[in-house]
């Protein structure tokens, strides 16, 4: 007896097939788990089975009995609920008034917003008093994870009984993800079924009763998670084995490419680090804990004040231009908007910041370009049809190579700066990026990584500093790295 | 994909045109007629052809001005204002310096007014780099200013005592722009400039496309994020690209100034500056784009000029009207495209 189920469902976008035949079952009273790499089509499913996009052949089932959503409006009055990856919340409203949005209970005549009825009904309707949060607040003081907790009331608010979630964890820390799964059990002991879309093998296994995996379109494998192991899951999502990362760490040398002392800007407080030649060194924290203030600084695009040496050189003292030719990579966090053109070629995206290398009495020489940007390409093993294609129709993955290719093959740095370095990337690419990595690093550079992926800078890095909300809350070098100590740090929670 | 490429004017064109009729048949007047005129009236004759030439030429010009700001993001509706001062300077160095032979004459003139015009538009790429303040907003507030500047000069400095409007003494015969030759018979005012005007979409292309200059002017125009942490000086880059864009609007003031009137009137730009702006729009941004627009644009401004003799109810404001819903039906681009992909595909399945 299955509660919703996708039946021989296809969806091609104008030439593009991005789902093949998936026929799916998701039982009532069970966490289910849809699991694929960017592209694999799990937004695409999801968005059928909600009624966002009609199938071109196939259909839906809800309890057994085939269903057309008119519009998602539809989907929600039949008791589905979609809890996005990105928060879709009014922040300068209250939670209450943020759950109640599009079902509001008025009273009668005047039409004035009834928030205690709200509140009320809001608590009959919760599995748990636990998963109270302070109704009046406006939104915007209140936590990640609480703010991800409204959105999680705002659907069960519309008395919906199947839940999605969409990637769910990217914006927590580790407790607060703990919480999350405790929810998501409250739950399902209350009736509920649960959607979980990710990436993260680790969650499926910590949470989900069955597993769906997608790749390419197409449904590879099903079952119960209890009868499955990790590293078959990620066989199946990524249609290889994956290798692991060679560990073999040569020892660090002791010049120092990088070091911060007592830097004070409007975003950091008291902030020293230093980065030598030669080693991976780590910066974790929550998203906005002012990991963009600390990047901006060195690359000489805010004010500050302190001590900060670059490559032995003063960085106050330094332009961005000046700062990038003494030897700065830089892998930016937002890729589209930072990191590439693109409506340009490939090519030349490579010689962006080395065009100047090209140029023949200012005339950029185009033969030039494409045979040394082909090599740098290769090196990071960029896959397009042709690099004179738009680096925009490339994949997430594609485009983070683009980047690397430029920023190291082409630029040969001698610090590296990565902000969120493999974020919406496939595990193929992320692979190849740690991998080089580290290779870099045993090649004598010194690379600082920002991520709000604990597990990419447990991999990763020699030492890792944590930053809250401005300040350095935290220093691990390898042999002390634990999720719970890191992750206290990250929420400020000195030990 | 090129299909798509001309889809997009081409039913911006018909659009504009079709609802224009429209317009035409609700006042009381037959579409066919009116559509006949125009065209009677825009390629009919040679000379008519000539008159169709002679003002698409500073269409080219500022087409290429508002296209290359919008190439590097910027958007400067100053057009009006650089090619009244464009006219100005040409007229002045005319006037000062009126011995001067045709091959230092001519190239001086120009020199100067793209440099004047340039220095207007850079002035508001300076406000915006330094002050942050929007270039749409200072480009035509400063056309203000300009108009302001061009009508003091005219009417104090250079002043023709043997005319009753305002306008400047007659330039030195060393800065005439000659007659183009006149192979397909006529009369018509069309001059050397229209070729000046091919001769710079070349190098409009060339620069653009190929050069170093042109790579940091759509970088910063495409992404902006991107240039300033590679070290590019955006706000060095941002100002360039209003000098270069004003320059170009100066010299729109060419054909009609040096190749035609031999001196500056008032409002001698007749709305060519803003017309520019559609001509980008409707060319793609692009030079042959900006070439085929201008001609039409050229064309439609001919044409509706016998409407106000050869009909009752509609007067040569129609040309206003069409070019206005083309920018319409061009500036609803993502509806249009949709429109497109929906046709395709009933056309392929």
């Amino acid at each position: 007896m299955s509660l919703l189920s996708a039946v021989h469902l296809s969806k091609q976008f104008g030439d593009c097939i991005s789902l093949t035949d998936v026929s799916l079952e998701f039982e009532p009273g069970q966490i289910h788990a849809v699991i694929g790499e960017n592209g694999a089509g799990k937004s695409t499913l999801m968005k059928l089975l909600f009624g966002l996009h009609p199938p071109t052949s196939g259909h839906v089932e809800l309890n057994e009995k085939k269903v057309e959503w008119s519009s998602t409006l539809d989907a929600i009055e039949h008791g589905l609920g979609m809890v996005q990856q990105h928060f879709a919340l009014v922040e300068t409203l209250s939670a209450i008034d943020n759950i109640m949005l599009g079902a509001e209970i008025c009273s009668p005549f005047i039409g004035k917003l009834d928030r205690a009825r709200a509140i009320q009904r809001m608590e009959e309707l919760l599995p748990s008093p636990q998963l109270k949060v302070p109704w009046h607040i406006p939104v915007n003081q209140l936590s990640v994870g609480q703010k991800q907790r409204v959105e999680i009331l705002k659907v069960l608010f519309k008395n919906a009984k199947i839940l999605f979630l969409d990637e769910p964890t990217a914006v927590l820390t580790p407790f607060e993800v703990q919480d999350l799964f405790s929810v998501l059990k409250k739950l399902k002991s209350t009736g509920h079924t649960i959607v979980l879309i990710t990436h993260k093998i680790k969650e499926v296994m910590d949470v989900c009763d069955t597993y769906a995996i997608l790749r390419g379109g197409k449904l590879i494998a099903r079952g119960n998670v209890r009868d499955t192991t990790p590293e078959k899951m990620i066989e199946g999502m990524i249609g290889r084995k994956i290798l692991k990362i060679q560990d073999e760490r040569m020892a660090s040398r002791s010049e120092k490419v990088l070091s911060l002392e007592g830097i004070q800007s409007s975003n950091l407080q008291n902030v020293s680090l230093q980065v030598s030649a030669g080693e991976i060194v780590g910066i974790a924290g929550v998203e906005g804990s002012g990991q963009a203030a600390l990047v901006n600084l060195l690359l000489g695009l805010s004010s500050f004040s302190g001590k900060a040496v670059l490559l032995n050189q003063d960085l106050s003292k330094l332009n961005t231009h000046e700062i990038r030719k003494l030897g700065l990579g830089l892998v930016p966090e937002d890729r589209s908007s930072q990191g590439l053109w693109l409506e340009e070629s490939c090519f030349n995206n490579m010689i962006v910041g080395l065009e100047s290398r090209f140029v023949k009495s200012e005339v950029i020489q185009r033969r030039v370009v494409r045979e040394t940007t082909a090599k740098w390409a290769d090196d990071f093993d960029v896959r397009s049809s042709s690099l004179e294609k738009n680096v925009g129709a490339l994949s997430g993955g594609n485009q983070q190579k683009v980047i690397f290719a430029r920023e190291v093959s082409g630029r040969e740095p001698k610090f590296l700066l990565c902000h969120q370095p493999t974020r919406g990337v496939d595990l193929g690419a992320i692979d190849l990026i740690h991998r080089k990595l580290i290779e870099l690093r045993n090649k004598g550079l010194g690379v600082l990584v920002l991520s709000s992926e604990l597990d990419e800078l447990f991999s990763l890095c020699d030492r890792i500093y944590v930053l809250f909300s401005g300040k350095v809350t935290g220093h691990f070098s390898r042999a002390e790295f634990d999720r719970l100590k890191v992750g206290a740090a990250m929420t400020g929670t000195v030990q | 994909m090129k299909l798509k490429a001309l889809f997009l004017p081409l039913i911006s064109l018909l659009l504009g045109l079709g609802v224009a009729l429209l317009i035409a048949a609700i006042l009381g007047e037959s579409p066919l007629k009116v559509l006949s005129v125009m065209i009677q009236g825009a390629v009919g004759s040679p000379t008519a052809v000539g008159y169709s030439l002679y003002y698409a030429t500073p269409l080219l010009f500022t087409g290429m001005s508002v296209a290359w700001a919008f190439r590097a993001g910027l958007f400067n509706i100053g057009g009006e204002g650089q090619m009244a001062l464009g006219g100005l300077t040409m007229s002045a160095v005319g006037i000062l310096a009126s011995d001067l032979p045709s091959w230092v004459g001519i190239p001086l003139a120009l020199f100067f007014s793209f440099i004047v015009g340039g220095l207007w538009g850079a002035f508001a790429g300076w406000i915006k780099a330094k002050r942050g303040c929007h270039e749409v907003l200072s480009t035509i507030l400063l056309n203000f200013v300009a108009f302001g500047l061009v009508g003091f000069f005219i009417s104090n400095v250079f002043k023709n005592p043997d005319s009753q409007v305002p306008e400047t003494k007659a330039v030195g015969l060393g800065f005439v722009i000659p007659s183009l030759p006149n192979w397909i018979g006529g009369s018509s005012p069309l001059s050397w400039a229209l070729l000046l005007g091919f001769l710079f979409l070349c190098l409009f292309s060339f620069v653009m496309e190929r050069t170093r200059l042109g790579f940091y002017q759509r970088m910063v125009g495409g992404a902006q994020g991107l240039a300033l942490r590679a070290g590019i000086n955006t706000n060095r880059q941002i100002i360039l690209a209003m000098f270069i864009s004003g320059g170009l609007a100066a010299l729109a003031a060419s054909g009609p100034v040096l190749g035609f009137a031999l001196k500056t009137r008032e409002g001698f730009t007749a709305n060519a500056g803003f017309v520019g702006v559609a001509v980008a729009l409707l060319g793609g941004n692009k030079p042959l784009g900006i070439l085929f627009s201008s001609l039409l644009f050229g064309a439609l401004t001919k044409g509706a000029l016998d409407l106000d003799l050869d009909t009752q109810y509609v007067s040569r404001d129609l040309a206003l009207v069409i070019q206005a819903l083309i920018v319409i039906a061009v500036a609803s681009q993502a509806g249009l495209l949709q429109l497109f992909d929906r046709f395709m595909k009933r056309a392929t399945t």
